[in-house]
């Protein structure tokens, strides 16, 4: 993984408040030649130096070096790797340099490149439709089926001047009644067409949505203080939390629970399986649910309801540039407050510390799901009281990835596929058993992974189930805190497995599990 | 004697624009709106000339050409491919199982005529 480019920083800060190297590299204790490396990140620099450095230098440390900015060199090496610059011969050094140099310019960059993604993907899904969707072939048919009739007897009453007044007026009726049915069938296909363009989700959104995370470090002060709050106001309830929810929801917004069959008409374009009858205030859940997942739906309904403008703030963000973009952030912020009301911070992360991170067993004590776990984890980010550092992925069979979280020294795939090799995907294989992983990058870095395949409940006989793995990834000098480094030494070579991070960005040149040619250049 | 024509085509108006127009050329017009008819009407009345529209109920128009070019009894009967699908795949699927022409919608009518006309070697100056 490429570090953030702190020495890139250190130079531009250096010249600008008037620093010579040499008078910088005497003030902090080092020579020149070393400072230098430092500066055009040939050397890593973190701990007492930096500190050292940036006190000389009278400028904020997170100035220097940010999560946001390994996060937006990554973006740029990954974006690099796109056949499209395959000719540009772009330096690899690049991203780096840019990113260091002028951040704005390399999010500008980014920027660009998912538009121009997005433009493609587009383009892509109305190609396939125009030539794969039944209702386009059949509508072709009937046009040109109906401009045949059209023009065969306009041609017969232009060119036949014997026709009887009864054929004349019969072939001119049926001229209007199928012209009338042209029209008909043209609205019918501009409608779908309009459709069509409206479906077309760009990725940009979703980018969006994830930057948007990445920029909070996926810790939401305010959303937590609102769950604490909503908490203590629900211990006068019912014996269970799911009772508490009930209650409140039934004594202060009037809304009825129910649990039965949801017709999925009742839920056009969505995977959550409820229906609120707003009319007559009854929310029914699909009783196909398990009790984890309707308690978090009823968290998460609560929580909309009492702090609907809290979700609004939260999500008004420079980073979210479109409604799309903004209504899925406020759909993934309600699922973290619905996770930050039923798995209460402090006691979750002195739980997760004591049971040495089982998820399992988290997910028993909390009465939560394998998924709803693995996401609380990662979202153990105050600053002041962290839990374990935790990237986080679910993809479903296809490698389709629904929800990601990086860390500094750990990309999630996005847009270009991950690498076969990842738990994520192997627990496929072995679905419904956790899989762990030593796994091992190509610039040495060891992470252990976590993954599990799970499964939604499909509704009724022949519905296909739903499967997604969910892994959480964490370095693995972190392994000794955790149950799932009891069995994994990473001084046992025979125990790691090595991965990458995406085929084009691997230089694993031997690896038979090669999807793509790497862009990268091949160790001798 | 008039040349025998069978129309197989589930458009109505279609069908009937063409029975028209083919009537008004000289022959005699038989219609059939799907492929269980139109082989029924083949095998009772052995046209000269069969006008197939390949998107019919029970047998499309390539499955009654094969019916037709497999069948002894109806050696010598010409057959007009009429289709909206105008795809290079589909005409060369007609050739393939034996169509004399590949006539795409919407079509011109002194066109068609003239194709009908020459199959059945008909005096072209013959219309109306």
């Amino acid at each position: 993984m490429v570090a953030p480019p702190i020495g890139f920083r250190l130079r531009e800060v250096r010249k600008r408040k008037g620093f010579t190297q040499t008078g910088l590299a005497k003030s902090a204790g080092i020579s020149v030649s070393y400072l230098n490396l430092i500066e055009h990140d040939k050397r890593s620099i973190g701990g007492a130096l930096l500190n050292r450095l940036v006190g000389i230098l009278e400028v904020d440390l997170e100035r220097i070096s940010t999560h946001q900015d390994a996060c937006l060199i990554h973006d740029l090496i990954e974006m690099a790797a796109d056949p499209l610059f395959r000719e540009a011969n772009l330096e690899t050094e690049g991203p780096q340099s840019v990113v260091g140099r002028q951040p704005n310019w390399g999010r500008g960059i980014l920027k660009l490149y998912h538009a121009y993604l997005a433009e493609s993907e587009a383009v892509d899904a109305l190609s396939d439709r125009l030539h794969n969707d039944p209702f386009l072939a059949d509508a072709r048919h009937e046009i040109l089926s109906l401009i045949t009739s059209i023009r065969s007897f306009s041609e017969i009453l232009e060119e036949y001047s014997d026709l009887s007044e009864e054929e004349r007026t019969h072939f001119a009726s049926v001229l209007a009644l199928e012209s009338k049915k042209l029209g008909s069938t043209a609205k019918s296909l501009f409608d779908f067409m309009s459709e069509m363009e409206a479906r077309a989700q760009p990725s940009t959104p979703s980018n969006e949505v994830n930057d948007f995370i990445i920029d909070r470090s996926n810790y939401f002060p305010e959303l937590e203080e609102a769950a604490n709050d909503l908490r203590r106001r629900l211990a006068d309830g019912g014996t269970t939390i799911e009772a508490k929810l009930e209650d409140h929801l039934s004594n202060h917004h009037g809304v009825h629970v129910t649990h039965g069959v949801v017709s999925p008409q009742l839920m056009p374009g969505r995977t959550e399986r409820f229906h609120y009858d707003s009319k007559n205030r009854r929310l029914t859940i699909d009783e196909v649910l398990p009790d984890s997942s309707v308690r978090f739906l009823l968290a998460q309904f609560l929580f909309n309801l009492e702090f609907g403008d809290t979700l609004q703030e939260t999500v008004n963000h420079t980073r979210l540039t479109t409604d799309t973009a903004r209504e899925r952030a406020h759909h993934a912020m309600a699922r973290y407050a619905a996770g930050a009301l039923l798995f209460p911070y402090d006691d979750f992360l002195h739980a997760a510390e004591d049971l040495r991170y089982d998820i399992e067993a988290l997910g028993y004590k909390f009465g939560a799901s394998f998924e709803q776990v693995c996401h609380r984890l990662v979202t153990l980010r105050n600053p002041t009281d962290a839990g374990l550092p935790m990237a986080f992925l679910r993809v479903d069979p296809a490698g389709n990835v629904s929800k990601r979280f990086n860390l500094t020294s750990l990309r999630m795939p996005s847009q270009i596929g991950g690498c076969p090799l990842w738990a994520a995907y192997r627990s496929f294989q072995t679905p419904g058993q956790i899989l762990t992983q030593l796994a091992k990058l190509p610039n040495k870095e060891t992470f252990v992974f976590v993954a599990k395949t799970v499964t939604k409940r499909a509704a009724t006989f022949g519905a296909v189930q739903r499967m997604y793995s969910v892994m959480v990834g964490f370095d693995a000098i972190h392994a000794g805190r955790t149950v799932y480094g009891d069995a994994l030494d990473p001084a046992k070579s025979t125990l790691v497995t090595p991965v990458g991070t995406n085929c084009r960005l691997c230089s694993r040149n031997t690896c038979q599990h090669r999807a793509y040619a790497s862009i990268l250049p091949q160790p001798n | 004697m008039k040349q025998k024509v069978l129309i197989a085509e589930d458009e109505p108006y279609i069908a009937e624009s063409l029975k028209f127009l083919l009537e008004r050329a000289g022959m005699t017009v038989e219609t059939a709106t799907d492929g269980a008819q139109a082989l029924d009407a083949i095998f009772a009345h052995k046209p000269a000339l069969v006008m197939l529209d390949v998107m019919m109920q029970y047998h499309t128009g390539f499955e009654v050409l094969k019916i037709i070019r497999s069948d002894p009894h109806l050696k010598g009967i010409k057959v007009l491919v009429l289709t909206a699908k105008g795809q290079e795949s589909d005409r060369q699927t007609a050739f393939d199982l034996g169509a004399d022409k590949f006539v795409t919608k919407p079509f011109s009518n002194k066109d068609v005529v003239a194709d009908v006309k020459e199959l059945l070697g008909l005096d072209s100056s013959d219309t109306k």
